[in-house]
């Protein structure tokens, strides 16, 4: 039975990604060709940057005089940049890398890093991400393991891949593919390797990284049981690195090998090459490297019946364990003691690995539980969102169709309504049409009859006025001139002063004059001759009598105005006095005539008794004045009372001789 | 009375012109000179210069007589023209006078007028018929009525022009159509012999019409 619950291989501080070293000899040689740099660079800001860095290298090798030198160095040519200064200030801190100061020293970084944030150089990123590989080992180390994780994938791998340096993403992969190694995760670990090895051999920079990088993910493939992938690896690796040749892939190296026979439970080679691999430690493989070696060579040992011997080794570490790996040291430590059946002390030390497990699980119990309850009510919560997401779209679906159907059927109604409306309007509109047509079939018929009574009053006034026109020559003509003559022969004969011929001529003269009148009132003669104002005027003044004044007033009458008209006008006027003459007992008659273009007034007004009523109104041969003001379009109006006689108004509408 | 006057007559009536021409034949003053039976005739009638007297029908086929009156006297201002006509209308015996005739008779009228008439015109007299005198007294009489008279509808109108009325308004007012009332205050400026509306609304409070 595998003794190893946690497993931790790999668990280290970074002081700088920097031209990736692996050996001591590499150190001291980039720490001179950056003194070199120095040296020979003027620009302040490369001087800055290359006295902090070896600054740094000779932190990570231990030289602490050197480190404040060149860090002080450094500092003198930050000037005033501002990036200098905050890139400087990460060399500063570096002063708190030792156990005891752990704390300040990630307090510190942290707000470095926040501050480098704005600064967007390669200079700027690398270091970023340089703190943020040793935050994560910090969370790892305090047991935060999502942070550990969260801050390399989320910040770092963005980070990383703006950088667009091959070697970083390369490394940063790699990183996190050990941190999830470190978290026991190794399919995930896998992934990650596998992508930093592809990166790594797009443009192979440091072949001991590419090599370090196979080996590690070679131990990942252990846990897989992928035997025969790892194999592969470890043999792939070898083709980067030369072994046994100072180089400090080789403790890593036999140690993933060591893993490999420990895996198939050949401890007796497992323990060979754990021990090779103590063997080539170097001072630059940090202590974790050498506590991990030692601790599985302790498994090894204690799995092949050498507990005195993994004791000593247990013995030796016990003082340098550090927090991550007490638990695996614990667990080892009892199982040993167990063996060498030192049963009191391998109790103590399995109570004190109850406990800090106990602890730790707490903890992780605590965190998963707590994380396990977020999840709980998450789902929960995601749940009823969900059911709440689907009974509302259930409900909308719902809604939906109801409104799809309602929406239908209101269209179909809405359809329904218009159609029955216009149908309704079409129906009323027809009916209204069909009416209007009728009764504009009824007015066109009306006004044809009408047109055709007119056409035919006219045409009788036109017929009448001719025969009176005809028999008024030939009275004139005629009998009036045969008589006149008659009456000049008598009155020329010798015996005419006999009394019967003065009596006959007395009488002939009496018949000449009616004659004449007849005639007269047949037709006018001024009225062709002379025209229609001094016809009418004729008219007024003949009339006239000693007890009636008839008044006539003509404005702008016309002598083209058609004939026929003129009879018309002449008649009516004719008639209208008649009437005053004849009904009105008036002592004085207006007569006004007026024109204005088409446009003809007739007006005749009597002071007289007015017309009493209906009957007598058409027996004044009204009817005949309003057919001859039809025949003109015309229009009639009477006023008629007692006390103020009446007043008959007619307008006409005339035509011109053309 | 020295000399004869030289006669002649137009009238298309023949029976007629045949009773007239009788009576001038046996009339001392008359020297006969013959009867035309249209109008246009006689201006190519070669010795009208020499004639004195005319008497004239009023109507005659082919022309007016009051035209032909207007051409005779044009062409010889000393001939005489009586017009003799069977119709006196006022129009008529107004305008022959206006045409420059001598005097008006009546185709009925006695043949002592005649007479009487004839030794008048000699003497450059106006002369009428006794009926036609009659009649022209009569227009006299009433034509002496100066101040016009005013219709209802134009008391109407008068009313509504006093009052600042336009002639749209007073049409609305009215009923009447625009033209009718623009029609009646035309005349109402005519009969007052006014040129404006103020005139004319003076006139009429002058007259104490309204």
């Amino acid at each position: 039975m595998k003794l190893k619950l946690v497993f931790l291989f790999f668990l280290t501080y970074t002081v700088c990604f920097a031209q990736e070293i692996r050996t001591i000899d590499n150190y001291s040689h980039v720490i001179d060709s950056l003194k070199n740099v120095y040296k020979s660079s003027k620009n302040d800001s490369i001087k800055c940057l290359t006295s902090l860095k070896i600054s740094g290298f000779y932190k990570t090798i231990g030289n602490d005089e050197e480190y404040m030198t060149y860090y002080q160095l450094g500092t003198k040519h930050a000037l005033k940049s501002p990036f200098l200064i905050e890139y400087s200030k990460y060399y500063a801190s570096l002063r708190y890398l030792n156990e005891d100061d752990i704390v300040t020293f990630f307090s510190e970084i942290k707000k470095i890093q926040k501050s480098l944030r704005k600064f967007n150089n390669k200079e700027s990123i690398s270091l970023q991400l340089i703190i943020i590989q040793n935050l994560s080992t910090f969370y790892l180390n305090n047991h935060e393991y999502d942070e550990s994780i969260k801050i390399l994938t989320t910040e770092g791998l963005g980070l990383a891949k703006k950088s667009k340096s091959n070697t970083l993403l390369a490394m940063f992969y790699e990183n996190i593919g050990r941190s999830f190694f470190n978290l026991n995760q190794y399919k995930k670990a896998d992934v990650y390797f596998k992508e930093a090895i592809k990166t790594y051999l797009l443009k192979i920079i440091n072949k001991e990284d590419l090599a370090l990088c196979y080996v590690f993910s070679a131990n990942n493939l252990i846990k897989l049981k992928a035997f025969e992938e790892a194999y592969q690896n470890l043999n792939a690796a070898k083709k980067y690195f030369n072994l046994n040749k100072k180089s400090n892939v080789d403790p890593h190296y036999y140690y993933v090998l060591g893993e490999y026979y420990s895996e198939k439970n050949d401890h007796q080679n497992a323990i060979n090459f754990f021990t090779l691999g103590i063997q080539n430690l170097k001072p630059t493989n940090s202590l974790n490297t050498e506590l991990i070696i030692k601790l599985s060579l302790c498994e090894s040992l204690i799995e092949l019946n050498q507990p005195n011997l993994a004791y000593n080794y247990l013995k030796e570490i016990e003082p340098k364990i550090p927090p991550f790996y007490e638990l695996s040291f614990l667990k080892i430590y009892a199982k040993n003691l167990e063996k060498l059946n030192r049963y009191k002390l391998a109790y103590t030390v399995n109570q004190k690995y109850i406990k800090i497990k106990d602890s730790v699980d707490n903890l992780q119990n605590r965190k998963e539980f707590m994380e396990l309850e977020a999840k709980y009510n998450r789902i929960e919560n995601e749940n009823k969102i969900l059911n709440l997401q689907q009974e509302n779209q259930q409900k909308e679906l719902r809604l939906k169709n109801n409104q799809i159907l309602y929406s239908i059927f209101g269209l179909l109604i809405l359809v329904g309504i218009i159609s029955f409306y216009f149908l309704l309007k079409n129906l009323r509109n027809q009916r209204k049409i069909n009416s209007q047509k009728d009764i504009i079939h009824n007015q066109n018929v009306i006004a044809l009859k009408k047109q055709k009574e007119i056409e035919k009053i006219q045409a009788m006034i036109e017929g009448e006025e001719a025969e009176r026109k005809r028999i008024a020559r030939d009275l004139h003509d005629g009998i009036g001139s045969s008589l006149s003559s008659i009456k000049m022969q008598l009155e020329n004969s010798a015996d005419s002063k006999s009394n019967i011929i003065t009596l006959v001529i007395l009488a002939l003269t009496k018949s000449i004059k009616e004659l004449r009148q007849i005639a007269y009132n047949l037709v006018p003669e001024t009225l062709n001759r002379l025209g229609l104002d001094a016809a009418i005027h004729d008219l007024c003044m003949s009339n006239s009598l000693k007890n009636v004044t008839i008044e006539y007033n003509s404005f702008e009458l016309s002598d083209t105005i058609k004939p026929s008209h003129q009879i018309t006008i002449y008649r009516i006027v004719q008639e209208l006095v008649n009437n005053a003459l004849k009904h009105s007992k008036a002592t004085v008659i207006i007569v006004q005539c007026s024109q204005n273009n088409n446009l003809f007034l007739i007006t005749v007004e009597d002071n007289g008794i007015g017309i009493s009523d209906d009957k007598n109104k058409k027996g004044l041969g009204l009817s005949n004045i309003k057919k001859r003001v039809d025949v003109l379009e015309g229009k009639f109006e009477i006023f008629s009372n007692e006390t103020s006689g009446t007043t008959v108004n007619i307008e006409l509408t005339i035509e011109m001789i053309s | 009375m020295k000399q004869k006057l030289n006669t002649i007559i137009i009238d298309d009536h023949p029976i007629l012109a045949e009773g007239l021409k009788m009576f001038l034949i046996n009339n001392e003053n008359i020297n006969f000179k013959g009867v035309f039976h249209n109008g246009l005739s006689i201006l190519g009638f070669s010795d009208l210069n020499e004639i004195d007297l005319i008497f004239l029908d009023v109507f005659l086929p082919d022309i007016n007589g009051i035209d032909l009156c207007i051409k005779i006297k044009k062409a010889y201002p000393k001939i005489k023209v009586l017009a003799f006509s069977s119709q006196f209308e006022r129009s008529l015996v107004l305008q022959m006078m206006k045409a420059g005739a001598n005097g008006y008779f009546l185709k009925s009228a006695s043949l002592e007028e005649l007479s009487e008439g004839i030794n008048e015109v000699a003497e450059d007299r106006i002369v009428f018929c006794k009926e036609v005198d009659e009649m022209m007294n009569h227009f006299k009489l009433n034509d002496a009525n100066t101040i016009p008279r005013l219709t209802k509808r134009e008391k109407e109108i008068l009313l509504l022009l006093k009052q600042g009325k336009t002639t749209q308004e007073i049409s609305d007012i009215l009923f009447l159509s625009y033209l009718t009332v623009q029609t009646h205050r035309k005349n109402l400026l005519k009969k007052f012999e006014v040129n404006n509306l103020m005139e004319l609304i003076n006139a009429v409070s002058q007259y104490g019409l309204i």
